[in-house]
């Protein structure tokens, strides 16, 4: 098993308590201080605090607006409808009742309307606000961090967890501060009408609390297991879907049919349980609810027929009471929101948070008028101390130079590259751009002097002329005529029914991989750079489209230094001086000839490579 | 493939086709093409040869003689009609493909459908593709009427 591999089978654990974590989570759930995750999560309402400020005012005026209507029945009842007094009279309290009663609907319609405006802007607002600031993380964030994580997850924070955080921040806060507030505010009430009563409704209260914890945690358990299934089924479609070629190939339409199949029927098997139990958890609290009007009925009745109490108060009570049992049963609920919210914003403090082992140094310089001199001193390189890449590496390349990398797979020819962008940064040694330590440049400067030609070229939805000018942005158009005829590639654009504004698709699925190589290498034109990185260029293309895309590579390659890897020694033909590595050592370096004749490595190489061949096309 | 100087360019219709002639070189049998149809339409117009290959592109159309002005200007035209819109007078969505009827510069009402993947947006220029292939322009929608403004939006 190979370093990277036992790396990928290893058991993560929390390094606080030394529990194993979940696969799907990077914190431990156990350890999660949730006060302090609460308070950072506070601190991203701070731009909006007059905005949530003015919302909770509003619920305010909201939830003490709904008080006013059992009070207005108490009166109707008391002083209108059963009252003795003179019937003018009567109706002079049932006139200013009935507009005391549109008043509140009419100020509690208009109050809910701009409260939801105000909470709907917010909740939007923070929701991109998060968002950028994730993606802006993500941008700087170095090569490391996107190894150690899978796509998946990182895409899950930018939709899934921020729509946790949003709806705890913008409704769950406010809710709890309400639900506190109306609780008090109708005990005040109801203590005021009838203490005695008042100390009955509050009978079934911890029950009903108990019922709502436990029932609730328990529903919020499976509901968490169809969450975690839903993001497996999520992740199997993100590998079948691109991979649909490899199934169809391999006929495995069945099997993967199969396999969805079973993961669908697992979501819908919690699903049901989740379900299940909510739908009897419901009527149960509503019963217990249900029980607390039975009793006011039962206790608050009597007191009526005896003369003790009056039919309003009654009334008032029957209906302060369901309003009291909806905030008892939301903040109970509120708890599971708060979990749910503290592991979402960990996940995303994780990324803000997160700091990049590859950043600017406080001293770091732009060079001016860079050559393309690079010197490579007693390079090491590991991503795991115990499994060493580059050893000793020392190399020295002249401006405008063609290094050709020579090597088996794993020999290290990529990482060499990775080292003098700046993807990865040396373990000892130095490498120098025009005399200059890299890690001592300004690292958007050191990228800017480099052009990449990757095996895959990576094409983005747009038009190939965005594709050209991808990393030239402000390129005028006769710019990328110009690198597209550099690249071989103008007559092919113009053929096409909208020329360079012709859509290249997903990932430039409309042109064939040769066609997209030249686009690449166009883009890599278009750019200028003073070193070149031609990463297996040809390595995926047939003879007839490498011979054109080596038209396109010379073009490219005049005046620069370039590092060119291969594999097929053909494509080396324009190298100036080859370099073998082997084992993240350099063994040999010097000319084709040079290197045939010492008859080593690169001798055994180009031996095995043209025995292959000669089987290949004797059949 | 180089740029030609406009001046230097005649291009004459024959029965064959369009022949191009530059600097008192032969007739070569060209098709005009354009190279930014959508971003830069009045600029860098390409001649493709019977083989495919581009004899030549002409950066501007501004220096040509008046004949040949002309002439490439209607082979253009004919090729690359993008018709503006100018109200959307009503619009049918289902299945994320609309069905619009809307009123074009040359004052014809034109029923189309189109689905979302048919729209491409040039800076505030829009462009939408119909089922037969054919583009609609709007320059910039924010400049429609509202009622089209509107009904627009539920589409893109």
């Amino acid at each position: 098993m190979t370093g990277e591999e036992k790396k990928n089978f290893q058991i993560r654990r929390c390094g606080k308590c030394g529990r194993p974590l979940p696969r799907w989570l990077d914190i431990c759930p156990v350890c999660l201080k949730k006060a302090d995750v609460f308070l950072r999560l506070l601190e991203l309402l701070k731009p909006f605090r007059w905005h949530a400020t003015a919302g909770l005012i509003l619920t305010l005026f909201l939830t003490a607006l709904n008080l006013v209507p059992p009070y207005l029945m108490k009166i109707l009842v008391d002083d209108a409808l059963v009252s003795s007094d003179e019937i003018s009279k009567r109706l002079n309290v049932l006139f200013y009742l009935g507009i005391a009663l549109v008043t509140s609907y009419t100020l509690s319609g208009g109050i809910s309307m701009a409260r939801g405006w105000l909470m709907s802007w917010m909740n939007d607002r923070l929701v991109l606000n998060l968002r950028n600031r994730i993606f802006f993380r993500l941008q700087e964030l170095s090569l490391s961090f996107y190894n150690r994580k899978e796509t998946g997850q990182i895409m899950s924070r930018l939709t899934n967890d921020i729509y946790q955080l949003q709806f705890f921040l913008t409704e769950g806060f406010q809710q709890m501060v309400v639900s506190v507030l109306t609780i008090l505010g109708i005990g005040v009430v109801l203590f005021s009408l009838n203490p005695g009563l008042a100390v009955v409704v509050t009978i079934p209260l911890p029950v009903v609390v108990f019922v709502i914890y436990f029932f609730g945690r328990r529903v919020h358990r499976v509901f968490h297991q169809v969450w975690r299934k839903m993001g497996e089924l999520s992740a199997r479609l993100a590998e079948t879907i691109p991979g649909v070629r490899v199934v169809k190939a391999f006929s495995q339409e069945q099997s993967e049919i199969e396999r969805f199949n079973r993961q669908s029927e697992d979501i819908f098997r919690f699903s049901w349980r989740a379900l299940r139990m909510l739908h009897t958890y419901q009527p149960v609290v509503f019963f217990l609810t249900t029980a607390g009007s039975v009793i006011i009925w039962w206790f608050g009745g009597r007191q009526v027929i005896m003369g003790k109490m009056s039919l309003g108060v009654l009334i008032a009570f029957t209906g302060y009471m369901w309003q009291f049992y909806h905030p008892v049963e939301m903040l109970a609920g509120l708890n599971h929101q708060l979990q749910r919210a503290a592991t979402a914003a960990e996940r995303i403090f994780e990324i803000t948070d997160a700091k990049s082992d590859i950043s600017d140094a406080p001293d770091a310089v732009e060079l001016s008028g860079v050559e393309g001199r690079i010197v490579f001193k007693n390079v090491d390189f590991s991503y795991d101390p115990e499994s060493p890449v580059l050893t000793g590496v020392n190399l020295e390349v002249k401006p405008g130079e063609v290094i050709g990398l020579v090597g088996h797979s794993g020999a290290g020819k990529t990482t060499l590259i990775n080292l003098i962008m700046r993807f990865y940064d040396v373990t000892s040694g130095e490498i120098l751009l025009d005399g200059v330590d890299v890690r001592k440049t300004k690292l958007k400067f050191l990228r800017s002097q480099f052009g990449v030609v990757l095996q895959e070229p990576f094409l983005f939805q747009g038009s190939v002329a965005d594709n050209i000018s991808y990393g030239n942005p402000g390129a005028d158009l006769k710019e990328i005529i110009s690198a597209a005829r550099a690249a071989m590639i103008h007559d092919f654009i113009m053929n096409l029914p909208e020329g360079y504004d012709t859509l290249v698709g997903e990932r430039g699925v409309k042109l064939s991989a040769g066609e997209k190589q030249r686009i690449s290498i166009a883009r890599a034109i278009l750019k200028n750079p003073r070193v070149l990185i031609l990463d297996e260029a040809t390595a995926s293309v047939d003879t007839e489209t490498e011979v054109k895309i080596q038209h396109a590579i010379e073009n490219l390659i005049q005046g620069r230094t370039t590092f060119i890897i291969a594999h097929r020694i053909s494509t080396l033909r324009n190298a100036s001086r080859l370099v073998v590595l082997e084992k993240g050592k350099v063994v040999e370096t010097g000319s084709h000839e040079e290197l045939l004749a010492r008859e080593n490595v690169y001798h055994r190489l180009v031996k095995l490579q043209s025995d292959l061949n000669v089987r290949f096309v004797g059949g | 493939m180089k740029f030609l100087r406009p001046e230097n360019i005649k291009i004459r219709e024959t029965s064959r086709g369009l022949e191009l002639t530059h600097a008192g070189l032969p007739a070569v049998r060209v098709r005009p093409v354009k190279a930014f149809p959508m971003k830069e339409p009045g600029k860098y117009i390409g001649f493709i040869d019977e083989s495919g290959k581009v004899v030549g592109m002409l950066e501007d159309t501004g220096g040509l003689d008046p004949e040949t002005g002309t002439l490439l200007e209607q082979k253009l035209s004919g090729q690359y009609r993008f018709p503006d819109i100018c109200r959307i007078l009503s619009m049918n969505m289902r299945f994320g493909i609309a069905e619009m009827k809307v009123e074009t510069d040359e004052n014809e009402v034109a029923e189309f459908s189109a689905a979302r993947d048919d729209i491409r947006w040039f800076g505030k220029q829009l462009f939408i593709r119909d089922a037969d292939g054919k583009y609609y322009r709007i320059e910039d929608y924010r400049n429609l009427d509202r009622k089209s403004m509107i009904l627009l939006e539920r589409f893109i």
